[in-house]
């Protein structure tokens, strides 16, 4: 079987910031304050059902965000992710995602950075999957 | 604008599956996340630029859907441009169920913005929209 043509470009880890709050009125504008000097990239959220929620980041300065989300006493974690640079037309994720998915790779999570650029989030165990499946478009600086 | 809520098992090739949908319909993504859900199930969240065909691409392959509306708000480039709309939603004492970035668009941040009441939202962020 040929392999899949792919229209995307690059491949390239960054960090993502999981800040873990209740979900609640006012949570997003106290994360906001304590990132008021910090760009965001990203964000998006996850409602766990239990009335507690996942916020997740990417900015533009890691160690500004980190230093921030410490100030504030605000419980988080940090994981890499990889953003894929892919074209901006039907068919182009879902060819990316048959990629993954037929390698077995389990995805945590996956959205969109900005226009054409997806965020990619694997389990720890796939990562080193990830590098291989895409290592000849991976950007490491 | 809507935002499909696909519920799917959360395995290897099941993002894969509601993109070919999607896609298969000539229809474009704009935005997608998913979200792990707890008994080994997850949610797509999709919008699309063509919610007619999207829902009758999903209809069609039997998927498991519900749709929802959001706001796409529109914020200057710069750091404290979400904390204006975040405080504003705090004062009116209107939760936000979900938020993510749609994209850029004429120099400006597209937000996606799933507010617990989105008729006081619309109202309260008229300027943005």
């Amino acid at each position: 079987m040929p392999p899949v043509l792919l229209y995307f470009s690059q491949v390239r880890p960054m960090k993502q910031f999981n800040i873990h709050v209740q979900d609640e009125v006012g949570t997003l504008a106290r994360l906001c304050e304590a990132l008021s000097t910090i760009n965001i990239r990203s964000i998006s959220t996850e409602i766990r059902g239990d009335g507690n929620a996942v916020i997740r980041l990417v900015t533009t300065d890691d160690i500004g965000t980190k230093n921030a989300l410490l100030n504030k006493d605000l419980k988080f974690n940090e994981e890499e992710i990889f953003v894929l640079d892919a074209l901006d037309k039907p068919g182009e994720l879902a060819k990316l995602t048959k990629l993954i998915a037929d390698s077995g790779v389990d995805i945590r999570s996956f959205y969109l950075l900005d226009r054409g650029l997806f965020v990619l989030n694997v389990e720890e165990k796939d990562r080193n999957n990830v590098r291989e499946i895409f290592s000849d478009r991976l950007v490491t600086k | 604008m809507m935002q499909f809520n696909v519920k799917v098992p959360d395995k290897p090739g099941s993002l894969e599956r509601v993109c070919e949908v999607i896609s298969t319909a000539g229809v474009n993504i704009k935005a997608i996340s998913n979200e792990q859900h707890s008994g080994g199930k997850a949610v797509v969240r999709v919008v699309t630029n063509d919610e007619s065909s999207t829902k009758s691409a999903l209809d069609r392959n039997h998927m498991f859907f519900t749709a929802s509306e959001i706001l796409d708000v529109k914020l200057d480039d710069r750091p404290g441009e979400l904390l204006k709309i975040a405080r504003m939603m705090k004062e009116a004492e209107n939760n936000i169920n979900s938020i993510y970035i749609l994209g850029r668009e004429n120099g400006k941040t597209v937000v996606a913005l799933a507010p617990e009441n989105v008729r006081e939202a619309r109202k309260l962020l008229y300027n943005y929209l």
